[in-house]
C-alpha cells in the first residue's frame, strides 16, 4: 500500500487491484499526470485507507477475499461524494448492471487505453462536483463547458472549481 | 466401465468452459500489465521529447516487467495447452502419469484457490504413478475433488494433495479439511461424481474425522 502526499491541487484517487505489477505500473502513470494516488491490493486494505478523503477509486472487480463488489457498496455506503470506476478482465451486460446499480460510475475492460480512463475520469469528477455543489449555478455552468474536450485540461480546470471552497 | 454421456458430456463442458473461461481471465491481467508497461514507455518517450532525459534503470525495469508477464502467459498457455489436449481421445484410455494429470489440475485450481484465499499445497511423490485411464475425466474428477475441498477446508485454509501407489490402485488424497464433518456431502456425490466414478472405474472414500477425501484407481 502506498500513500503519497498531496498538495492543496491534486486530485485524490485510490487504486486497488490484487495484480500488483499492474497496480504500480498504473499508479505510476498516473502520478506522472498530477494525481495524489493511494494504492491498495485488497478490499480490506483499501477500506482502512479511505478513512482519508478521496475524489474517485479505481477497483478491480475480481479479487481475493472481499471482491470489488463488495468493495464498492461499503466505499459508496461510507463516502457520499466517492465516484468509483470499476475495471475487469472479463466485462459481461449482468456485472455491469450490477456495479451501476450498486453505484459504480464506470466500468472499464482490462486493457485498456489509458486516454479512455482519464475521459472516464473526467466523467466522474464532473459528476463528483455536480453531486457536492447541486445548488452553485455558477459553477455548474462552468461544469457544463468542461464536460467535453481534453480530459487532463478539463479535470485540471474541475479541480480549480473544486478548490475555490476550499 | 460405462459412461453416461448426457452427464459426462454436460459436466466436461461446464469443467472445460470454467476452466477456459479462468485461463482467458489470467491471459487478459497479464495483457492489461504489458499494455500498462507499453503505455509507460510512451509516456517516457513523451517526457524526453519534452526535454526531460530518460532514466535507462527505469527502462530495464519497464523490460524486465514485460518479459516477466511473457513468461507468465507462456506458462498459462502450456497448461491451458496440456489441459486443451486431454480432450484429444475422449474415449479412449490412455497410460498417463498421475503427477502430470495433478500439475495441469492444481495449475488450473491455483487461481480459484486464490481467489477464496487459500493454499493448494502439493507434496511431491516417491515414485511416479502411471494409470491407464481417460485423462480428461480424470482431470475433472479432480476439479469437483478440490472444488469440494476448497469449500471443506479447516481454519489453516490449506487444502494437502497427496498421491500414492497402494495395492494395485493409485490414491489421491485431498487433506487438511476440517469442516468435514458439518460438509453436506450428497451435494458433492451426486450424479456427476458417480458417472466419472463409472467411467474412471474408481471410487471414493471420505473420513470425515481424519478430514480426508480420497480417490482410488486401477493402476
Amino acid at each position: 500500500m502506498t500513500n503519497a502526499q498531496s498538495t492543496p491541487s491534486q486530485i485524490k484517487l485510490l487504486v486497488v487491484d490484487d495484480e500488483v505489477d499492474f497496480l504500480n505500473t498504473l499508479s505510476q502513470r498516473l502520478k506522472s499526470r498530477d494525481f495524489q494516488v493511494t494504492t491498495a491490493s485488497n478490499g480490506n486494505q483499501a477500506i482502512q485507507e479511505a478513512t482519508g478523503e478521496f475524489d474517485v477509486a479505481i477497483l478491480d472487480l475480481k479479487m481475493p477475499g472481499m471482491d470489488g463488489q463488495e468493495l464498492l457498496k461499503i466505499l459508496k455506503e461510507n463516502h457520499k461524494f466517492l465516484e468509483i470506476i470499476m475495471l475487469t478482465g472479463y466485462a459481461s451486460v449482468e456485472s455491469a448492471v450490477e456495479c451501476t446499480k450498486l453505484g459504480a460510475f464506470g466500468y472499464l475492460e482490462k486493457p485498456y487505453d489509458l486516454e479512455k480512463l482519464m475521459a472516464v475520469l473526467r466523467d466522474a469528477y464532473e459528476t463528483r462536483l455536480k453531486k457536492k455543489f447541486p445548488h452553485d449555478q455558477k459553477r455548474m455552468k462552468e461544469l457544463d463547458t468542461l464536460a467535453t474536450g481534453d480530459p487532463m485540461a478539463a479535470l485540471r480546470a474541475m479541480m480549480r472549481l473544486d478548490d475555490l471552497e476550499k | 466401465m460405462s459412461y453416461q454421456w448426457d452427464i459426462l458430456g454436460e459436466e466436461g463442458l461446464q469443467f472445460f468452459g470454467k476452466m477456459s473461461a479462468s485461463i482467458s481471465h489470467e491471459i487478459k491481467n497479464v495483457l492489461a500489465v504489458v499494455n500498462e508497461n507499453a503505455g509507460l514507455i510512451q509516456d517516457l518517450i513523451y517526457m524526453h521529447e519534452k526535454g526531460m532525459p530518460i532514466d535507462p534503470e527505469q527502462l530495464k525495469s519497464v523490460s524486465q516487467m514485460i518479459t516477466k508477464q511473457v513468461k507468465r502467459a507462456d506458462t498459462i498457455m502450456k497448461n491451458m495447452s496440456k489441459f486443451a489436449h486431454s480432450t484429444d481421445q475422449l474415449i479412449k484410455t490412455e497410460s498417463v502419469s498421475v503427477n502430470d494429470i495433478l500439475d495441469v489440475v492444481t495449475n488450473l485450481a491455483n487461481r480459484f484457490a486464490d481467489m477464496r484465499e487459500i493454499t493448494l499445497e502439493k507434496i511431491p511423490f516417491d515414485e511416479p504413478i502411471k494409470i491407464k485411464t481417460n485423462p480428461f475425466f480424470l482431470e475433472n474428477l479432480i476439479w469437483l475433488c478440490f472444488d469440494f475441498a476448497m469449500d471443506a477446508t479447516g481454519p489453516e485454509r490449506t487444502v494437502r494433495l497427496l498421491a500414492k501407489e497402494i495395492d494395485n490402485s493409485a490414491q489421491i488424497t485431498f487433506s487438511q479439511l476440517g469442516s468435514l464433518p458439518v460438509m453436506p456431502l450428497e451435494t458433492f456425490h451426486g450424479k456427476r461424481v458417480e458417472a466419472l466414478l463409472s467411467a474412471l472405474q474408481g471410487d471414493i472414500t471420505v473420513d470425515t474425522q481424519a478430514g480426508t477425501l480420497s480417490i482410488s484407481l486401477p493402476v
